[in-house]
């Protein structure tokens, strides 16, 4: 007969706790990652309700909220909406309609952006599906970034105020899987002349100043896009606050709805799931 | 062997003692990391350039200019690209252009010190980030 003692050596069981730990971290998925990235967020700020995440900073900085209240009384960002709202009604040439290109004939559809595409094989940002859409009609697709797409995505992100993101989980098909993954290793990758990650502002720093603005926090930073930003007197797109966060740690920025963006955007708006899109924003 | 440009010896290894401050540490190494003529002068890692003493300065300069130009591109190519390395080889070209090659040789240096730094970030980053993630 084995005794007990002689299987549960020592030896055996640092070796069992490393076959543990080992499966753990194999079975760590998108969705064991946006649990932990929520917590995190708890656990540093326990007196911020997760729903106050989509504001920003605003949900943490409050003095600069109370600002940021008075701007919204008369929104910045209302001229874009209205140009975006005459752009959406607007037929092309053909008879088509942005509305043919999307679920339910409506606009309210940022939730669901981006998503992989499994005929493309790509991860499809609202901008670009925008475009595709388009070009399905005929049309000469729009600059990224450009007047036009800026009021047609703050169209249709304040028609989708209210809904939650809901990104379909990537865990369910290998392509989304590695989108997903590469989004994840760009986010936490160190880069630039001044070797900062995305993380290490805007998760291990979130809250600190840097000069005299406050960090915000990464969970809802995809939420209220596009905003309108007060410095600049013209709406961002996310990819282009992206470009500038890229910018300010002196790495060459990529290009608008690059591979490298998109997939960004991917992994970040799938760690925001179920908080609720309140986009278009203002920012200082 | 690396080419390493005549700078002034502003900050030296040996100038620290324990009583500096820990703050002064930090800028020093702050200082370090954005000006790479600094780090040389520290005893740094030094860029890589073809050493030539054959040639004109002009065929010594494009000798340079081309392996620097090249480091970029593969720093660039692995998406590690920083900011400001295509600006210094544009300088170095306009230095280039007016016979300017001391200067010339010093913007491709810096060029090339950044572009090896951050093929040097690429290799640390493709498994460092996997410590960041948040558990």
């Amino acid at each position: 007969m084995i005794r007990l003692t002689t299987l549960w050596t020592p030896a055996r069981q640092a070796v069992l706790l490393i076959a543990l730990v080992a499966c753990q971290a194999a079975a760590a998925g998108p969705e064991d990652d946006r649990k932990a990235f929520v917590a995190y967020f708890q656990a540093r700020f326990p007196d911020i309700p997760l729903a106050e995440y989509v504001n920003g900073i605003y949900a943490i900085d409050q003095d600069s909220r109370e600002q940021w209240q008075e701007i919204e009384e008369f929104p910045p960002y209302e001229f874009a909406v209205e140009q975006g709202a005459a752009l959406w009604q607007a037929p092309f040439a053909d008879g088509g309609r942005y509305s043919d290109c999307f679920v339910g004939a409506e606009p309210g559809v940022r939730q669901n952006y981006p998503r992989y595409d499994l005929a493309t094989a790509e991860v499809v940002t609202l901008d670009l599906a925008i475009n595709r859409c388009r070009k399905k009609y005929g049309q000469a697709e729009l600059t990224f970034g450009g007047e036009e797409m800026l009021a047609l995505s703050a169209f249709m992100a304040l028609e989708s105020r209210g809904n939650p993101i809901s990104i379909e989980n990537p865990a369910g098909n290998p392509g989304a899987l590695a989108a997903y993954e590469q989004g994840k290793q760009f986010y936490y990758s160190k880069r630039g002349q001044l070797n900062f990650s995305c993380a290490d502002c805007h998760v291990t720093s979130a809250g600190l100043y840097v000069r005299a603005d406050r960090l915000s926090a990464s969970l809802g930073h995809p939420t209220h896009f596009p905003v309108y930003r007060s410095k600049l007197g013209n709406m961002l797109s996310l990819h282009q606050r992206f470009a500038g966060c890229i910018r300010d740690v002196r790495a060459k920025p990529f290009a608008l709805q690059s591979k490298e963006y998109r997939t960004l955007e991917y992994f970040l708006t799938y760690m925001s799931n179920g908080l609720e899109a309140n986009g278009p924003g203002a920012r200082k | 062997m690396g080419l390493r440009p005549t700078v002034p010896v502003l900050v030296s290894n040996k100038s620290f003692s324990t009583g500096y401050s820990a703050l002064s540490v930090v800028c020093v190494c702050m200082l370090l990391l954005i000006d790479p003529v600094l780090a040389t002068s520290t005893g740094q890692p030094v860029c890589q350039l073809p050493e030539s003493s054959q040639g004109t300065e002009q065929q010594r300069y494009e000798q340079h200019h081309a392996a620097a130009e090249g480091l970029r591109q593969t720093a660039a190519a692995r998406g590690m690209e920083w900011l400001a390395t295509a600006g210094l080889l544009v300088r170095a070209r306009e230095e280039a252009d007016g016979g300017n090659w001391p200067a010339a040789q010093r913007l491709v240096y810096k060029a090339c010190l950044q572009a090896e730094q951050a093929l040097k970030q690429a290799d640390r980053e493709a498994s460092a980030w996997k410590h960041r993630v948040v558990k």
